[in-house]
């Protein structure tokens, strides 16, 4: 049995790392006695991944995870609560088809909301968001794993708005393309140390559209 | 302070918000700080914090909360931002607590001790503190010697804490209740059983150096008694284990099957200040492993003791264990195997996978130095343990050793790589098939402890110790297969001075700590040329505590602190090391009357007779 299940990671959660999640994960489900599966082989790992990673420090109202179990578990969240530390939430939970891809390979876009901007910090995105959404190609140098490298990063960007006093902004993730926040932000030498920044939503994508992860399992297996 | 956890490397170190963790109100309650002076994933790691936090907390009148080192990162933000040492928990400064208490595991962590104090703002001298002040208090293996710290030390708990710790919440609360002053407090905590209060003691030192006597000032014991457990009742064991979010060290469930050591061994002061052995039965541990696991979702147990293998039901444990937990993937892990047959049986019972390597210790590379140091272990014992482990299809081992032993001679530093290298080819040596295998030897240099037969005995000089080092590097890069490694020789003479080292160390931990030593255990923190600076600046001889004989009669620092072990047997002891004689097991059926059941209220007690 396949799932995923969404959750929200804030507060102190937020300085817990992305690779340390999963054992966190782990250590959760166990608790919560969720009868997981686990891998083949010499030291047999359970059947967990986590769609997309987040930076240290950074709100997630939209982390998934997906799971695999031995069993049917139709009260998941229900089990999953009680175990959960402080600063997690599980938001939903949706049985998945097993012939659907690994979630990991599926995601496209991610949403952000960028708060706690300065008055001078708004009016400079104000006057440089339209001209930067209507070029093609803007270069701009980020971080990758082997050092920096120059890319054209518009193509990333899927919309950038300021709304409700936050900059709103849906950027290419995934394995395919990704683009972080902070690399975008840089394009408007905005110091993000005194920014909240927060994960939003995830997109898969479907026949050109996007969907949500969950949206994306109703509209595919409803029938 | 989040705007500080997002500028260090670590933030999950200082959360406090762990699986768990316990917040209690602070009003109206005993405040205790639980602190361990190395960094996060080092403290959690430890059973015996988890399990005076769990003793505390089970208090309804104390809250305990931990604290450890900051990382050097953590620590520069601090100090520019003026944020005092705080414990995880409640995020409050330790210096608010009522009582801050170290553990003192290694002499290497005493830096940053004195580094956390600094930290928390509170005066490092025990005597410059005020009464509102925390009581500053120490306990574990180091406390039995802990003169280098008496400066900073209010009292120092000695032995098994989980009832002492109790008796002194309540022993300070009642104070507390009563307005009694911080000197009074002290007074009555001194009345304890186990509890030692460092400034109620003068020493008078001699001529040369030495220490003419240690003198009770007032109405407190001339030698203070370990607490030592009757049994280990499962009422102390922490089912509720605080489970870290980052990788620590040991980072599974810890499961104590017993304490203590039957074997012996000459160098090690663990086997003579734990004793006597006290198994817990495997009805308790399989309830407590149960319970722990359900709490803390650990995937992973490791069945710690001494000497795992000794264990006197340790088949019928390991087939239950597996029987129960299997089905859920809990993997069991056996910290330290001895180097017999039988102990590999019970490896590969437990171990899927083989490619951790196999660890044992023969601790000195021929019968005659082995002999000395009560290491019972033969050759022939150790290659067909290794050579069974090669037809398990194991395909490294490693070897650990000591250099600088008691009558150890160039002969002794040689069979160390003999030994090695019939490892390797244990199964040539046994006439079978097989192939060779990859060996690495381990080579700690010997630190003489307090409370051990060694305790007169000098350590070899760093120069000594580097060419015995020097002369196995030549041996070993003969032969492929065999690996060496040792540490700095520098890091051990620092340790041996520290654990036999008396008050007049406090002035150079002080200096050193001035020179900005901390992380001592760490090599990209260590700094041999600052130290000797320190002891200089304190005008301290160091090599009067590393590598000086010690005669017979010679008053110790430690004498008035006892483990429960007779000063005389210990010298007995010594005597036969000499001779080579061994000192057989204690066991129900023969002891050797080594003074703690005789002098203390406990017993050997095994899980099977
Ligand atoms: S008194 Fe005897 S049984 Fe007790 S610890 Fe010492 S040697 Fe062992």
């Amino acid at each position: 049995m396949k799932y995923w299940l969404r959750y929200s990671k804030s507060g102190l959660m937020r300085f817990v790392g992305h690779l340390d999640m999963l054992q966190t994960w782990e250590r959760i489900l166990r608790r919560a006695g969720i009868p997981l599966t686990f891998s083949q082989g010499f030291s047999p790992r359970p059947l967990l991944s986590l769609a997309a990673p987040l930076p240290v420090g950074m709100s997630s109202y939209a982390e998934y995870l997906e799971l695999e179990t031995r069993e049917e578990v139709p009260a998941l969240t229900k089990m999953v609560t009680p175990a959960l530390p402080q600063g997690m939430e599980v938001l939903g939970a949706v049985r998945v088809p097993t012939d659907v891809k690994a979630l990991m390979g599926l995601i496209r876009y991610a949403d952000y909301k960028v708060e706690d901007l300065g008055p001078e910090q708004w009016t400079c995105l104000e006057q440089q968001l339209s001209s930067f959404l209507d070029k093609e190609v803007v270069l701009q140098e980020v971080k990758r794993k082997g050092g920096a490298s120059t890319i054209n990063i518009r193509p990333l960007v899927a919309s950038a708005r300021l709304e409700d006093g936050a900059l709103q902004l849906r950027l290419a993730t995934g394995s395919t393309a990704n683009l972080r926040v902070e690399d975008f932000l840089n394009q408007f030498s905005l110091a993000h140390a005194n920014l909240t920044i927060s994960r939003r939503e995830l997109y898969l994508e479907k026949e050109g559209q996007l969907f949500t992860p969950f949206e994306y399992i109703t509209c595919s297996y409803s029938r | 302070m989040q705007e500080i956890l997002r500028l260090v490397e670590k933030p999950a170190r200082y959360l406090g918000n762990e699986w768990n963790a316990v917040h209690k109100d602070h009003e109206g309650r005993v405040t205790i700080a639980l602190a361990f002076p190395d960094v996060y994933e080092i403290g959690m790691s430890h059973l015996g914090l988890q399990i005076l936090y769990h003793v505390a907390n089970q208090r309804d009148d104390t809250v305990a909360e931990r604290v450890y080192a900051p990382w050097t990162d953590m620590e520069e933000q601090m100090r520019q931002r003026n944020i005092p040492l705080f414990a995880l928990e409640s995020q409050r400064p330790v210096r608010e607590f009522d009582l801050l208490g170290f553990t003192l595991q290694y002499e290497m962590s005493f830096s940053n001790i004195i580094n956390m104090l600094d930290l928390a703002q509170i005066p490092l001298l025990a005597k410059d503190r005020g009464e509102d002040d925390p009581l500053v208090m120490a306990g574990g293996p180091c406390a039995y010697n802990p003169e280098p710290l008496a400066d900073f030390l209010d009292f120092v708990v000695l032995g098994e804490a989980e009832q002492a710790l109790s008796d002194v919440i309540e022993v300070y609360a009642e104070a507390k209740a009563q307005g009694l002053d911080r000197y009074n407090t002290l007074l009555a905590l001194s009345r304890v059983p186990g509890v030692y209060v460092p400034s109620f003691y003068q020493v008078h030192y001699n001529g040369d150096g030495t220490i003419a006597g240690v003198e009770p000032i007032g109405d407190v014991p001339p030698v203070v008694y370990k607490r030592v457990l009757a049994d280990l009742d499962p009422q102390f064991y922490p089912t509720e284990p605080v489970v870290p979010f980052l990788g620590t060290v040991h980072d599974r469930l810890m499961l104590e099957i017993f304490r203590g050591c039957t074997r012996g061994c000459r160098f090690c002061q663990a086997g003579m200040i734990y004793r006597p052995v006290r198994e817990r039965n495997r009805q308790d541990l399989l309830a407590l492993a149960q319970a722990a696991l359900k709490a803390s979702g650990h995937n992973e147990v490791s069945l710690m003791s001494l000497s795992t293998m000794d264990y006197s039901d340790l088949s019928n444990l390991l087939d239950e264990f597996l029987d129960r937990f299997s089905c859920d993937h809990i993997r069991l892990s056996l910290p330290s195997l001895r180097a017999d047959s039988f102990s590999v049986e019970q490896a590969m019972k437990v171990q899927q996978s083989r490619r951790g390597g196999l660890t044992l210790a023969p601790e000195a590379g021929s019968q005659r130095l082995r002999n000395v140091i009560n290491k019972q272990v033969t050759e022939d014992d150790l290659l067909r343990a290794v050579a069974s482990a090669q037809a398990e299809g194991w395909q490294s081992v490693k070897l650990y050793f000591m250099i600088g032993l008691p009558t150890e001679t160039n002969e002794d530093l040689e069979g160390i790589y003999e030994l090695a290298r019939k490892a390797a080819w244990a199964h040539r040596y046994l006439g079978v098939q097989g192939k060779p295998l990859n060996v690495t030897v381990s080579a700690a240099a010997f630190v003489p402890k307090a409370w051990t037969p060694f305790q007169w005995e000098p350590q070899d000089s760093m120069y000594l110790l580097e060419e015995k080092q020097r002369l196995l590097r030549n041996l070993f890069s003969r032969e492929r297969r065999l690996k060496l490694n040792y540490h700095g020789a520098e890091l051990s003479f620092l340790e041996a001075i520290f654990a036999r080292g008396d008050r007049r160390l406090g002035a150079v931990l002080l200096a050193a700590h001035r020179r900005g030593c901390r992380f001592d255990g760490w090599s990209e923190h260590f700094s041999f040329a600052k130290w000797m600076q320190a002891f200089a600046d304190a005008e301290v001889d160091p090599t009067f505590y590393a590598n000086r004989h010690r005669r017979r009669e010679e008053v110790f620092p430690w004498d008035h602190l006892s483990p429960g072990v007779d000063k005389e047997w210990l010298w007995q002891e010594r005597e036969a090391a000499w001779r080579q004689d061994t000192t057989v097991d204690c066991r129900p059926t023969y002891c050797s009357v080594c003074g703690v059941c005789q002098q203390l209220p406990t017993q050997i007690q095994l899980a099977k007779e």
